[in-house]
């Protein structure tokens, strides 16, 4: 049932929210964690273990991880030893951190990528003539287990770096690995960040609460509006996708594109909006990515926590690896900088690839990415100079629309890749649009009304990104608005949502994308 | 004190435009067609006492399957299709108990597509639920659902429970059915019991059953119809599954259906009708009888004219 996700959301955001403004200040947070427990139980089942055992793992690899620093004093040693004594302590971190990532990766590497490197070894075995059978994993995949991974890798790897010390209280480390809204689709949050909203006990508001909702409603307003009437021709095209051609196949694609953006940032502006009820801001997840000027841009403004993520926990640390530092050591500065670029870059978008999904495409398309980068990479300095030599202004709006558009047609490459079953469909589509394919019956697929509602609803958030390039902030202005006007505007968006909706009979709801990572 | 009266006042507010809401988008008879929900099931409470034949139950496959006019044309017996969007054979035993209160059936037909139908979500009785049950039929509202009350109880319906559709929709996946030896898929437990209890009904009020499954790709497969096979096997019950080849409901792909291969089409209403008539006429001829030429069934020349003029 896709729609059982948001249910569950809805209802427990009713009893939570009434839970926590019942519960004394100081006893607020173990209201938010029962919740979230309660909420991954009643959804997952048997997954809850898994979810249990990071929150247990990380607890302890941190609180273990700042021991070792308190056994050791390094006061009064001479520089020497301090040094070896340092080491010594970098080394006894590091050991914690080793197993604590077997640990936690172990669980989402079994769950999650067991199968797909099982068969893929099966299939290298019997090129190279050993028939191999391979064992199957049979364990639904637990809620979010790819997004509370990371972030419970995030608090340990920042304790290891002295950011912050270890929390001694394990609730409180449950409650920011587990916390309800960003559990579906995240967005990744940070500890430090996290943490003192988390605890804060702050009771809830009217404006907050307001704030919250009209939050949510917006994200309601893309997936019910937009993304599911988006969904009704990406579908058609995409199953279909050996009759049709050319103009057909790119008008899959956008509605493919408008489908994935509308409801990935509405189940994120929901997880903001349920988290905004209590007080607390999650990370910003979006920031209008179709008007990114290059593929690099585009990824700073989509799934920004996810980039942001990958950035200080691979690339930075891939970039001063030891390894690394020795490999350039003895090479031309030239090269040396080429591979300090490409080595890290090729690590994140590897993981950012297999992250998304077990499966070649997935790869496939976090490795387009890394190639595009490259690309850029190299080629930028060298249409700077040009476009330097001929006095052209690189900031002209012709040159800035031109480059807007050449992502998109990027990007719209990469969501081919990302939409398509396997490589070899994404090959046959996208050899299809420079083919000519049937007609496409339009009112066939999706009924009259239905397009006027998505082209009015997709307009209504083309004026949303207006406003904002207008630096005009919608959300600063809904907050100073009376609480009277607040609710009526809430209950209005509402019931447009509620009837002019595309759920339920009549239609085929389609799976929340990112919820299946 | 302001302030709570302002709270109030807002409330009370919010719940009369809320019911308001909730009258406008309800269907206003059963005439009216709720989104993808329809009522005209219910029509055959209107019909003259002890006037229908074959009675024919299911979901929203029957009422866009099953033609009561072209059976009456073709073979002259009197049907009603009592139908409804994700009906369960929970409601159809209800139905088939207000069914026996004014008619005496000699056959019902059922649709076992039904028997696989979870729970519902939401009650589409339930008027304060209107906005989700009927989300759809924002498309079809006009002037009149502003000031009409609902009213979906008794009401002729000339197209007998049937709800035409001529629109066609090429459908491709040919291979819907899966593997032919397919374990069968057990009917929920509940469901069962429900279905035990249809049966016995019948039995007590000596009525003859037919277990039918109207041609769709997006419900059907194998593992379903093994396990119906084998039901209607045991409890020696007739089985027409048109999805098969040995129906000979030769399912037309380009032609038949009006949707992505869920519902039939007014071309494949007709061919599956034909096909249950004639095996109406085969086996249960000693029950029904042919009423074209019947003086108290003029009527039904009104009911087949106006499925032609929609045809035309």
């Amino acid at each position: 049932m896709p729609y059982q996700i948001l249910i569950f959301l809805g209802v427990f955001t009713i009893v939570t929210t009434v839970v926590y403004a019942v519960c004394p200040s100081k006893q607020r947070y173990i209201a938010l964690l029962i919740s979230s427990l309660a909420f991954y139980g009643f959804y997952c089942g048997f997954g809850t273990i898994f979810l249990i055992t990071t929150v247990v793992a990380s607890y302890l690899a941190a609180i273990k991880i700042n021991k070792i620093s308190d056994k050791y004093s390094l006061a009064g040693l001479p520089k020497k030893e301090r040094k070896a004594l340092k080491a010594k302590i970098k080394k006894e971190k590091r050991l914690v951190l080793i197993i604590y990532v077997i640990v936690n990766i172990g669980i989402l590497l079994t769950l999650k990528y067991f199968n797909f490197f099982a068969s893929s070894s099966a299939v290298f075995l019997k090129l190279l003539g050993i028939t191999v059978s391979t064992p199957v994993i049979n364990i639904a995949l637990p809620l979010g287990i790819s997004y509370y991974s990371l972030n419970a890798i995030s608090y340990v790897v920042d304790v290891l770096r002295g950011k912050y010390v270890a929390e001694k209280n394990i609730l409180k480390t449950a409650l920011f690995i587990s916390f309800f809204p960003q559990l579906h689709e995240g967005p990744f949050g940070r500890y430090d960040d996290l943490m003192p909203q988390l605890t804060s006990g702050k009771q809830i508001n009217a404006d907050n609460l307001f704030n919250g909702i009209g939050r949510m409603i917006w994200g309601l307003f893309k997936i019910f509006m937009v993304a599911n009437r988006a969904a009704i021709i990406s579908d058609e095209v995409f199953k279909n996708y050996t009759n049709y051609g050319g103009f057909t196949i790119i008008i899959g694609i956008i509605a493919y594109t408008i489908q994935l953006y509308a409801e990935f940032s509405g189940y994120i502006d929901i997880a903001t909006g349920i988290a905004n009820i209590f007080g607390i801001k999650l990370a910003k997840n979006f920031d209008m990515p179709f008007l990114a000027r290059n593929v690099g841009d585009f990824w700073r403004r989509w799934h920004i926590s996810l980039g942001s993520w990958f950035r200080d926990y691979i690339f930075y640390p891939v970039s001063t690896s030891k390894l690394l530092t020795k490999l350039i050591k003895n090479m031309k500065p030239s090269l040396a900088n080429t591979v300090i670029l490409i080595i890290p870059l090729f690590c994140v978008w590897f993981l950012t690839g297999l992250w998304h999904g077990a499966s070649s495409k997935y790869i496939a398309y976090g490795l387009y990415y890394f190639v595009l980068m490259i690309i850029f990479n190299l080629l930028s300095p060298v249409f700077e100079k040009i476009l330097t030599k001929y006095n052209v202004n690189t900031d002209n709006k012709v040159i800035n629309l031109f480059r807007i558009i050449k992502t998109l047609v990027l990007v719209g490459i990469g969501m081919l890749m990302f939409r398509a079953e396997n490589l070899t469909i994404f090959s046959q589509i996208f050899r299809s649009v420079f083919r000519r394919g049937s007609e496409f019956q339009f009112y066939s697929i999706i009924e009259p009304k239905d397009f006027i509602a998505l082209v009015i609803s997709f307009i209504i958030i083309l004026i949303s990104v207006i406003i904002k390039l207008k630096d005009i902030n919608i959300e600063s202005r809904f907050e100073r608005v009376s609480t009277y006007k607040k609710y009526w505007i809430c209950f209005t968006a509402l019931c447009l949502v509620l009837i002019f909706g595309a759920y339920g009979l009549g239609y085929v709801p389609p799976d929340p994308i990112y919820g299946g990572f | 004190m302001k302030k709570f009266i302002g709270i109030i006042c807002c409330f009370m507010i919010t719940v009369v435009l809320y019911i308001y809401i909730c009258v406008v988008v309800s269907p206003k008879s059963i005439e009216d067609s709720g989104g993808t929900s329809y009522y005209r099931g219910m029509g055959f409470l209107a019909e003259p006492k002890n006037s229908i034949d074959v009675m024919v139950y299911g979901n929203s496959d029957v009422y866009s399957g099953f033609s009561p006019a072209k059976l009456f044309d073709e073979y002259g017996y009197t049907s009603y299709t009592s139908g409804t969007a994700l009906q369960t054979i929970g409601v159809i035993n209800h139905l088939l108990k207000r069914t026996i209160k004014t008619q005496t059936p000699k056959v019902v037909v059922l649709d076992v597509d039904c028997l696989y139908e979870k729970l519902k979500f939401v009650d589409n009785t339930n008027l304060l639920l209107a906005p989700f049950t009927f989300h759809a039929r924002w498309k079809e509202i006009n002037s009149r659902d502003f000031y009409t009350m609902p009213d979906r109880t008794k009401k002729y319906d000339i197209s007998k429970g049937y709800v035409y559709s001529d629109k066609v929709y090429k459908f491709e996946n040919i291979n819907y059915m899966g593997n032919e030896n397919a374990r069968p898929l057990p009917v929920p437990r509940r469901n069962l019991k429900q279905l035990e209890y249809f049966i016995d009904t019948c039995k007590n009020n000596d009525i003859e059953i037919i277990l039918i499954e109207l041609p769709s790709a997006t419900s059907w497969n194998f593992a379903k119809h093994n396990f119906i096979e084998k039901y209607s096997r045991d409890r020696d019950i007739p089985f027409i599954d048109m999805n098969v080849k040995d129906s000979n409901f030769n399912i037309n792909y380009s032609r038949d259906f009006r949707d992505n291969g869920d519902h039939l089409n007014v071309n494949g209403a007709e061919k599956a009708t034909l096909l249950i008539g004639e095996y109406l006429s085969k086996n249960y001829n000693m029950f029904l009888t042919d009423k074209r030429n019947h003086s108290d069934y003029a009527y039904w020349k009104d009911v087949v004219d106006n499925y032609i003029k929609n045809k035309s």
